[in-house]
C-alpha cells in the first residue's frame, strides 16, 4: 500500500503548460522532456537517434553588448566566445544552438575545447569535470530567424528554451536551443 | 556538413544497447531517457505525469559497511545518511530509489533536509545552489524482490541505474532508480 507522500513542487512543468495554453497546442512527451531537463540536450538527441553530430555555424568572439552583458551577468564591453550550432543526424538538423560564453570565466583548456567543431558544451563540461548548476530560465515559442529557415527549410514557428550554467557561482554559459515545433513529435 | 563523431555520451548508449542485447528487448524512448540522464529524474517525471509525490520509506543514519563504503568513497565505518524512496502519483507507484550520503560531507543544512523526510535529492541541492555534476555507473536490470514486489504489485523485472553525485570533486551522494521493465512504454 503507498502511503501518501509529498507532492513535489515544479515550476518548470508550470511554464510548459503555460506555452501550451498560450499556443492552444499540445506538445509531445519528448519535446516536454527536452525542455525540462537540465542535462545537455545531446544526451537525449543520442539516445533517440544513435550518435548525433555537431555542425559549427559560427564561432567567434566579440565585445559583449548590453543584452548580453545583462544575460551573462558581465560590464558590457567585456569579451564573449559566441558559438552557434546545429545537432544533426547524417546532415538532418536537429536542434539549433546558440551560446554565448564570458571568456574571462574559463580555462584555456576550455577555451581550446570551444574551438573543436565537435564537441558540444555539455561534452565540454562533461570532459573537464566542470561542477555546474543549471537553471532553465524560458520556454517559449518564437518565429524563426533566417537562418533558422534556412537550416531546417521551413518557416513553422519554433520552440525554444533558454538556459544558464553557473559555475564558482557565476554564470559560465548561457545557451538558447530551438526546433521547429512540429520536431520530436513522436 | 560535418561527420565527425560526436563522442558525448556514447559510453551510456552503448551501455543500454548492450543490456538490450543481453535482456533480449527494446526498450521505449522515456525508459532510455530515464536510464542515462544526468539531470534530475524527477523534473521528468513531474513533467509528464503533473504533480507526483515522494514518500519516504525509510530514513537513517548507520555505519557504512565495506560496500557501502566502496560506492561513495569513504572508509568503512563512516557514517552514513541511507535513504529509500518511491516516487509515485496518487497509487500509482513509478519509481524506486535508494540513496548513501556520506555525512562528513554534507552540510549542515543538507543533512538536515535530508532528515526532513520527502523533499527529493535534485531539489535539496538546487534549494542550497549546490554546484555538482553527475556519473552514470552501471545500468543494469535487476531481479524484483519482496520489497519491490510489495510497493509495485508485480514480480516482473526491473530496470535498474546507479550514479553519483559529485560536489567538490568528492561523491556526494550514490543514488540507484528502479521501475519495472513494463513502465514507461508508452508514454
Amino acid at each position: 500500500m503507498i502511503q501518501e507522500g509529498t507532492i513535489i513542487e515544479n515550476e518548470i512543468r508550470e511554464k510548459i503548460t503555460q506555452v501550451e495554453q498560450e499556443h492552444n497546442i499540445k506538445l509531445s512527451t519528448t519535446q516536454k522532456i527536452m525542455l525540462c531537463i537540465r542535462g545537455p540536450i545531446t544526451t537525449i538527441l543520442d539516445v533517440l537517434y544513435g550518435e548525433v553530430n555537431l555542425f559549427m555555424l559560427d564561432q567567434h568572439f566579440e565585445k559583449s553588448d548590453e543584452r548580453i552583458a545583462d544575460l551573462l551577468k558581465i560590464s558590457e564591453g567585456d569579451q564573449i566566445d559566441y558559438r552557434e550550432v546545429i545537432v544533426h543526424k547524417n546532415g538532418r538538423p536537429l536542434v539549433y544552438a546558440l551560446s554565448y560564453i564570458p571568456t574571462s570565466r574559463i580555462t584555456d583548456k576550455i577555451m581550446k575545447d570551444l574551438k573543436e567543431e565537435r564537441l558540444t558544451t555539455g561534452k565540454i563540461i562533461d570532459k573537464n569535470y566542470i561542477e555546474t548548476t543549471r537553471v532553465i530560465k524560458k520556454i517559449y515559442i518564437e518565429k524563426p530567424t533566417p537562418t533558422q529557415v534556412e537550416l531546417f527549410k521551413t518557416q513553422e514557428d519554433m520552440l525554444t528554451r533558454e538556459y544558464i550554467m553557473f559555475h564558482d557561482k557565476k554564470v559560465v554559459i548561457w545557451t538558447k536551443e530551438s526546433y521547429p515545433l512540429s520536431y520530436f513529435k513522436v | 556538413m560535418t561527420q565527425d563523431k560526436n563522442e558525448a555520451n556514447k559510453r551510456l548508449i552503448e551501455k543500454i544497447e548492450d543490456l538490450e542485447n543481453d535482456y533480449g528487448q527494446t526498450f521505449s524512448n522515456t525508459q532510455k531517457i530515464l536510464l542515462t540522464t544526468d539531470g534530475s529524474i524527477t523534473a521528468i517525471l513531474d513533467v509528464l505525469y503533473g504533480k507526483i509525490s515522494l514518500f519516504t520509506l525509510d530514513q537513517h543514519f548507520g555505519i557504512a559497511d565495506e560496500s557501502h563504503a566502496k560506492l561513495v568513497n569513504v572508509n568503512a565505518g563512516d557514517e552514513i545518511n541511507f535513504r529509500e524512496v518511491l516516487m509515485h502519483k496518487g497509487t500509482q507507484p513509478l519509481i524506486y530509489a535508494v540513496s548513501h550520503v556520506p555525512l562528513g560531507r554534507c552540510s549542515d543544512e543538507i543533512c538536515s533536509d535530508l532528515l526532513r523526510a520527502d523533499i527529493p535529492i535534485g531539489r535539496i541541492l538546487k534549494n542550497y545552489k549546490i554546484e555538482s555534476r553527475r556519473e552514470v555507473n552501471n545500468i543494469f536490470i535487476e531481479k524484483s524482490n519482496a520489497k519491490l514486489r510489495e510497493l509495485f504489485k508485480t514480480d516482473e523485472d526491473f530496470l535498474a541505474r546507479d550514479y553519483v553525485i559529485i560536489h567538490d570533486d568528492e561523491i556526494l551522494m550514490w543514488i540507484k532508480e528502479m521501475f519495472p521493465v513494463s513502465y514507461f512504454t508508452e508514454i
